[in-house]
């Protein structure tokens, strides 16, 4: 598309324009005006003097014509002459997430197609940040059976700005997303206003009350660390904010089974018992796992610092917990709880796709002071379930529209119009080159021109 | 030598009949302005016998009442007219730029005066005079008459000639105009730029041979001398055709292309039997009529 150039500083082309005047002027005046005369006899007036004054008149006006042309270009110079990147015609984009499309009812997703005549629609991907792909339209749109987005932790401040640096000043961008909180996590970016928001609100699911299963695994010689695990549990459900469906199982009275592992997100192995087999299996399935020390091998008096609070416990005696040495070793670890000496009190490690909790002690005043603590509830609670927890707070958290279509002001206080000039000035070098080449080229023209049809000739002809 | 009168004095008298008077008793200075007399039909008066006179003049029967010797005299008449031609066209108001700086005539100005002095005299001689202005766009004609009062119908139709385009075509010169009809003495005044020869064909058809013909060539100090400087455009007075030269080296070939011009015409005059006057309008207008008059005396009219 061909754009008009643009002058930065009109007024001081206008200006420079004005100067145009004086070689005119100079024209007019220093010229020797042909004066007219009335003769009765012009046909004896040779036509060899008249094609040499018609050259000298032509002359002279090429040469007009070059002095104007070297002010021009001079105050086109002065002025910045430049031209805009080119200008895009503003288009509409359209924005849709997929949960946006889940969530959406037909007549909304056919005003969105309404609106697609002479507009882009991109499908914000949610798998990947910075994912987003055009598709067909219609196909998208008619499509049925979008899942609700499930993942947490999708930024899509990401993918808004990442799609937008790639936009022409003037588009129209319209965003389609739901006022779920899960897609919003993460930082949010400066996203070039203005943004054309469509927020469609998603009720808050109620029915889905937020279920927790536990499976407590013991021996006998530990029914009293079960006494305050179960003490714990108990004090927990007296929450609304979360069920804990706690099985109990003795481990010397009934086997293990798979499917009850299957249901538990927890499985809490209270015993002297080396880890079983079908136990390991259902950690690296994705199980998680509360093990406990298999017995004492030392006593003393230490002090743990708990990194959640301020609190620090008591410990009186510490063992290892009944783990499969040769697969631990070379788990990934994460040391939660030490004592201040350095000894390990609480650890976690990532085994397949599950994950072990191993606590040196065991839930007993016995061992530790952690069980009479008044927060030994909550302590279990975050511990255990506090990821779940906040999953589910993701998934129906919802965010108001105020809140989304925010924009952080401009943090520089540059404005707009001085970006686009120096936008602009960065690309004027080479129009200034090519006027400056113009400028020699004419300049040297019109010096050629002035030597060869110098002032001689002129008052040759001129006869004065 | 007689003391001319500035053209440019005259320029100044807007008085016509004034002017042609006063040219004219200039140049007829101390000629009688009586009528002439002589043998005729028409009785004018008796004058006293002189020897010498033819005796058949004298008047018997007077002689036999007052036994004196009288000699019967008559008005002379005469049959010549005197037609004047002025050519009209738009090339007569040339004129130069000196003079019309200072309000000076222009040729068909000039012509005008010329031709009214001319008017003049031949009417103080009892000649019939007659007006003929050619222009392609109008024509006038004033039939010869003699007599004071047509001689100021007659300056009143000089003054009245407007300058046309052009001079006539011959076929738009009308039959009374044509061979033949004008006879005596045709005074054509014109400038003799012509296109295609269509004044000097007019002139020389009018040539007969009871008609003398004679024809005054205008003429200004601009056209001789080319006196202009500088960048000029030149327009044509009548074609309107402009040209823009440096007028010092359109100057020689101009001067040559006129003196040819001049020779040719002249050449042309003389092979019609055509006599020539020519008169500059920057010059005494009563210096070219004395000079036209002079020679005529000489040639014995």
């Amino acid at each position: 598309m061909l754009t008009m150039p643009v002058v930065l500083y009109p007024t001081l082309l206008w200006l420079a324009l004005l100067t145009l005047v004086i070689p005119i002027v100079i024209h007019l005046l220093s010229q020797s005006r042909a004066r007219l005369v009335k003769f009765s006899l012009v046909g004896f007036i040779q036509s060899a003097a008249v094609a040499q004054m018609t050259q000298l008149r032509l002359t002279e006006r090429i040469l007009l014509a070059l002095r104007l042309g070297l002010l021009l270009l001079g105050a086109l110079l002065l002025a910045h002459l430049v031209w805009p990147p080119e200008a895009v015609a503003p288009r509409t984009h359209v924005l849709v997430t997929q949960d946006w499309l889940a969530h959406a009812s037909a007549q909304q997703k056919k005003v969105v197609l309404s609106r697609l005549d002479n507009a882009k629609l991109t499908y914000l991907d949610p798998a990947e940040p910075f994912g987003h792909s055009t598709s067909n339209a219609r196909q998208l749109l008619n499509s049925q059976g979008w899942p609700a987005h499930k993942n947490t932790g999708n930024n899509l401040w990401l993918g808004l700005f990442d799609y937008t640096r790639e936009l022409g000043q003037n588009d129209v961008l319209s965003v389609y997303v739901t006022d779920r909180l899960q897609q919003f996590s993460g930082q949010r970016l400066p996203i070039r206003p203005p943004l054309d928001w469509h927020i469609l609100k998603v009720p808050l699911d109620t029915s889905e009350q937020l279920t927790m299963n536990l499976l407590v695994i013991y021996t006998s010689q530990q029914q009293n660390s079960v006494t305050y695990l179960r003490g714990a549990m108990n004090a927990l459900e007296q929450q609304n904010s979360i069920t804990v469906k706690v099985t109990y199982t003795q481990q010397d009275a009934v086997s293990v089974d798979s499917r009850q592992l299957n249901d538990a997100d927890w499985v809490a192995y209270l015993s002297d018992q080396p880890l079983d087999d079908l136990l390991m299996a259902y950690v690296q399935q994705g199980g998680k796992l509360l093990i406990t020390a298999a017995q004492a091998d030392q006593s003393g008096h230490w002090s743990a610092r708990r990194p959640d609070s301020e609190a620090s416990i008591t410990i009186s005696q510490l063992g290892k917990p009944a783990l499969p040495h040769n697969i631990v070793a070379r788990l990934a670890q994460n040391k939660l709880w030490q004592t201040l000496d350095g000894q390990d009190v609480l650890k976690q490690y990532y085994f397949g796709q599950g994950q072990i909790l191993a606590w040196h002690s065991r839930f007993t005043p016995k061992w530790n002071s952690l069980v009479t603590q008044l927060d030994f509830p909550m302590t279990l609670n975050s511990l255990l379930f506090g990821a779940l927890a906040e999953q589910a707070n993701l998934a129906n958290g919802r965010l108001s529209p105020e809140q989304i279509r925010y924009t952080e002001p401009p943090k520089h206080g540059v404005s707009p119009a001085y970006i686009t000039k120096s936008q602009v000035t960065t690309v004027s070098p080479s129009w200034t080159r090519l006027l400056l080449v113009l400028l020699v080229i004419v300049f040297c023209a019109e010096r050629i021109m002035a030597q060869r049809f110098g002032t001689s000739k002129k008052q040759q002809v001129d006869g004065t | 030598m007689t003391q001319f009168i500035d053209p440019l004095t005259l320029a100044r008298v807007k008085d016509m009949p004034l002017v042609a008077k006063t040219v004219a008793q200039g140049v007829l200075h101390g000629l009688h302005t009586s009528t002439q007399r002589g043998t005729g039909v028409e009785f004018s008066q008796y004058r006293a016998y002189e020897p010498g006179d033819p005796l058949g003049r004298i008047d018997w029967k007077l002689f036999a009442r007052s036994d004196r010797y009288f000699v019967r005299e008559a008005q002379r008449e005469s049959n010549i007219n005197v037609w004047l031609v002025l050519d009209a066209s738009q090339s007569m108001l040339q004129i130069s730029e000196k003079s019309a700086g200072q309000g000076g005539w222009h040729k068909l100005d000039y012509a005008r005066y010329l031709l009214a002095t001319i008017g003049y005299i031949a009417q103080q001689q009892g000649d019939g005079v007659g007006l003929v202005g050619l222009s392609s766009e109008h024509i006038d004609y004033l039939p010869a008459r003699n007599g004071q009062q047509h001689w100021h119908k007659l300056l009143l139709h000089l003054s009245r000639v407007q300058p046309g385009k052009t001079f006539p075509k011959a076929p738009q010169i009308p039959d009374h105009l044509a061979v033949g009809q004008m006879s005596g003495l045709v005074f054509v005044v014109s400038d003799f730029h012509q296109q295609n020869n269509e004044i000097m064909d007019f002139v020389s058809s009018l040539s007969a041979p009871q008609t003398e013909v004679v024809a005054a060539q205008l003429c200004c100090d601009d056209e001789l001398n080319f006196p202009f400087t500088g960048q000029v455009r030149f327009e044509d007075l009548e074609s309107g055709q402009q040209r823009l030269v440096a007028a010092k080296q359109a100057k020689a070939e101009y001067l040559q292309a006129y003196s040819q011009f001049q020779h040719a015409l002249d050449q042309q005059f003389q092979q019609h039997r055509i006599q020539c006057i020519h008169g500059n309008i920057d010059q005494p207008l009563d210096e070219c009529l004395y000079h036209y008059l002079a020679a005529r005396h000489k040639v014995g009219y």
